[in-house]
């Protein structure tokens, strides 16, 4: 193919786009969110409506809601939930369903007596023919995704300051998600010549492909979640035998895993979005292990990572130390973690097993402690709830330094946070604060990928760039192109042996 | 056979269409034809419906793949595409893109055809002038009527300045006027050089304007020649008189053969010697002539006599 070929197949596909009713028609309604992006501002305090012709506080909607407390960053949180709606919900499904049924005809179109005649007879061949209809219909939702995202990116920085240029990745995945459905069409189109069964049997796939990952989904987590009350009851009254599976759900468990991996991965999409916007808004985590077990996303204030401790979480531990000249000598947060050892205990005249806990360890350094003779005054022990994750705390002063080791433990880790400050370092009525903006549970640090999660949060939280492959974005756009490369590819064969 | 360098030849060309993915029976449609087509010929392929016509020119095309035997256009089989830069073709019953104007057809297909967008330009505006669309070459092809969409097929096909124009019925559905424009176009393309191949069923248009001409039917050739070969004389004369005749059969008695009486005129087959013979025994008798005729068979009769032959 020459370049002139190349471009005559392109704008033969620009003007069947733009002479499309359905793309006119959704080119409108694109308009409805962009201009609610236009019109509503969210400011960091308030609404505005009409560039301040009238205002609502955050505080109003949400007392309204019944929801108490102060949120910072509100207006990102509305921002991202209308942009949810707008590109996952209106884009990502209402969007990609009109789109099918819209470039569903681009294939068969041509195959029809006489229309293939005159084309393929050109000195153009088959599969080049087939590949400009099939990025005709990339063309069509990347025409309006690049609409709808730019349009509401544009609004969104001039009316609500907020400029988030993760957000038209948007485009991108829109493309990506219609790429792996429109191969399926063309495919479809190319067997049956049928517009009508290529829209069909499409937005049936689409819609199997969803409940198949659903079903795939919730299969994991409890799978998941069963292995965790498994390790929490090693060696405890609680637990039990495994007694295996009935053979039919075996077979069906296979079933459901054999049509997750073959069938295109398209409710990943919304979720490869978002990562990938928070690739670009997010800075690196400084910590995010490879079993999905810990992320922790930032440093603590005013302290930067000690070059060499990175890989030491299971080791000596990762360092954080002072952005200041003095470093070390102002102040240091070490975080390491262990597999909880096993203990026996007595209670009851019986005797039994189980794993130490963040309490036991507590306990071991409080006695430690009280062995020592350099200690200004008693170690103090806490127990807090720090945003849903339950430390133990002991603190203590030793040769003018504020020390605190924290404890928590997750599954079958053991964390030992541990702070020492030079006592003139930070003020003590900051540290507790200071302290809670570090420790943010499922903010900051981030435990586990599952208790106390939904499945969809849990899978979102455990789909990564590097988690395990089942659980692999990077296994997900493979495995999902793939499909849509062999969609193609049968496509091309059966093009191949059609007698016009 | 064709002139001296050989734009289009097959040999031993067959198809068979076959019913259902595992039968191996099937309709065939070509059986073993053999055929060349030289530079500069306006060639006529006749048949009836059925005959095979189409499939044999899908086949050069590419459109139909699966043949036995063997195809050639400029040398090239038709499965290489480089072989289909230099034909121009408008197919039976064709459909051109309804969502671009006529114009952007002419440069859409140009371009395919591997033609640079300025030259196409230049020569959309005169092909479309032609055939009287230039007017209507901004509106688009869903807009237009069945006779401007074959005109438009019909310039389409020689955008790209193709050496040789394959035309399959190519006056379907235009009004006489527009045929007439048809037959014209195909004269000043072939005095500038082109060759053509005209399927049609039309025999007086074929007839009109084709050099040779071949016969298909049931997938096999009946006959190719050139029009004069294929449009014998008869040997019949027929004489045209003031008044009926009477007794003509008595008066004519012994010259030439096979009278045949139609009110004031009558046919005879006789020779040169028999013909001055009978010219006498007319003008003997008192009969005035208005007119002699030397008859010719037609291609539609010369067609029509070769199927009943053949069928028969």
């Amino acid at each position: 193919m020459n370049l002139t070929t190349a471009r005559a197949l392109l704008e033969d596909a620009r003007q069947q786009v733009l002479d499309n009713t359905v793309f006119r028609l959704l080119v409108i309604l694109s308009g409805i969110p962009i201009l609610a992006t236009f019109l509503v501002g969210f400011r960091e305090e308030h609404i505005s409506f009409l560039w301040g012709f009238k205002t609502i506080e955050y505080k109003s909607i949400l007392d309204g809601f019944g929801i108490p407390g102060n949120f910072e960053n509100i207006n990102e949180l509305f921002i991202q939930q209308l942009q949810s709606v707008a590109v996952n919900f209106f884009g990502g499904s209402i969007g990609v369903i009109f789109c099918i049924a819209a470039t569903a005809f681009f294939t068969p179109r041509i195959l029809e007596k006489g229309a293939a005649d005159t084309l393929f007879a050109k000195p153009v061949s088959r599969p080049v023919i087939l590949l400009s209809r099939y990025f005709s219909g990339i063309l069509f939702i990347g025409m309006v995704g690049t609409v709808l995202v730019v349009g509401m990116y544009l609004g969104i920085l001039i009316t609500s300051g907020y400029n988030d240029p993760g957000f038209l990745w948007g485009v991108v995945t829109l493309m990506y998600l219609f790429s792996l459905l429109h191969a399926f069409s063309v495919f479809i189109a190319v067997m049956t010549r049928s517009s009508t069964a290529a829209i069909l049997i499409t937005v049936i796939l689409f819609m199997i492909s969803g409940g198949v990952h659903s079903g795939w989904m919730m299969k994991e987590y409890f799978t998941a979640q069963s292995a965790i009350e498994t390790l929490r009851a090693e060696g405890t009254e609680d637990e039990e035998e495994d007694e295996g599976s009935h053979p039919v759900v075996v077979v069906l468990l296979g079933i459901l895993d054999t049509l997750h991996y073959t069938l295109p991965k398209t409710s990943d999409a919304d979720i490869i979005t978002d990562k990938l916007r928070k690739a670009i808004t997010e800075s690196a985590p400084q910590i995010d292990t490879s079993d999905g077990d810990l992320l922790v996303k930032r440093a603590p204030d005013g302290f930067v990572m000690k070059e060499g401790t990175e890989d030491q979480l299971e080791g000596a531990g990762v360092r954080w130390i002072a952005d200041t000249s003095a470093g070390e000598a102002d102040g240091w947060v070490g975080l390491r973690r262990y597999e909880r050892p096993e203990i026996e205990e007595v209670r009851a005249g019986r005797t039994r097993k189980r794993r130490q806990s963040s309490r036991d360890a507590s306990k071991a350094l409080v006695e430690e402690l009280e062995k020592r003779d350099d200690l200004e005054g008693e170690p103090e022990t806490e127990n807090r709830n720090e945003f849903g994750l339950h430390t133990l705390s002991v603190s203590w002063n030793s040769e003018g330094r504020y020390h605190r080791r924290i404890f928590f433990h997750f599954d079958r880790w053991l964390y030992e946070l541990d702070i020492d400050l030079a006592e003139d370092f930070l003020p003590e009525g900051d540290r507790h604060g200071w302290r809670q903006g570090f420790l943010q549970a499922g903010n900051n640090i981030v435990l586990g990928q599952i208790s106390g999660m939904d499945p969809g949060t849990w899978y979102t939280k455990s789909f990564t760039w590097n988690a395990p492959w089942k659980f692999n974005i990077f296994f997900s756009i493979g495995s999902s192109l793939a499909f849509a490369l062999l969609m193609l590819f049968f496509a091309w064969l059966k093009l191949r042996r059609i007698d016009f | 056979m064709g002139g001296d360098e050989l734009i289009l030849s097959v040999r031993g060309l067959g198809k068979t269409y076959r019913k259902g993915l595992f039968s191996r029976k099937g309709f065939e449609a070509l059986k073993g034809i053999d055929l060349d087509v030289g530079r500069g010929q306006v060639f006529g392929l006749l048949g009836p419906n059925g005959a095979g016509k189409t499939t044999l020119v899908k086949i050069l095309l590419d459109l139909v793949r699966s043949y036995v035997g063997e195809a050639r256009i400029f040398g090239l089989p038709p499965k290489v595409a480089a072989s289909r830069k230099r034909v121009g073709y408008l197919p039976e019953a064709h459909r051109l893109p309804q969502y671009l104007t006529g114009w952007q057809v002419m440069i859409l297909f140009g371009m395919l055809a591997g033609h640079d967008r300025k030259e196409l330009e230049r020569r959309t505006g005169p092909l479309l002038e032609q055939v009287g669309m230039l007017k209507d070459s901004q509106r688009k092809v869903r807009e237009y009527s069945k006779g401007m969409q074959q005109r438009l097929g019909l310039v389409q096909a020689m955008v790209h300045d193709p050496e040789l124009i394959i035309l399959d019925e190519p006056t379907d559905g235009v009004d006489p006027v527009g045929r007439a424009k048809i037959r014209e176009m195909v004269s000043a393309l072939k005095a500038e050089g082109k060759t053509i191949f005209i399927n049609s069923h039309l025999l007086n248009e074929v007839e009109m304007v084709c050099d040779r001409v071949v016969i298909l039917d049931q997938g096999e050739i009946l006959k190719e020649g050139t029009i004069e070969e294929l449009t014998p004389r008869t040997g019949a004369t027929r004489f045209e008189l003031r008044r009926e005749p009477e007794g003509l059969e008595s008066l004519l008695a012994g010259i030439g053969a096979g009278l045949h009486l139609n009110g004031r005129s009558f046919e005879l087959l006789v020779d040169d010697a028999e013909l001055d013979a009978t010219v006498d025994a007319l003008r003997g008798a008192g009969h005035s002539i208005t007119g002699i005729s030397r008859r010719r068979i037609t291609l539609e009769e010369s067609f029509i006599d070769m199927l009943k032959e053949d069928r028969s």
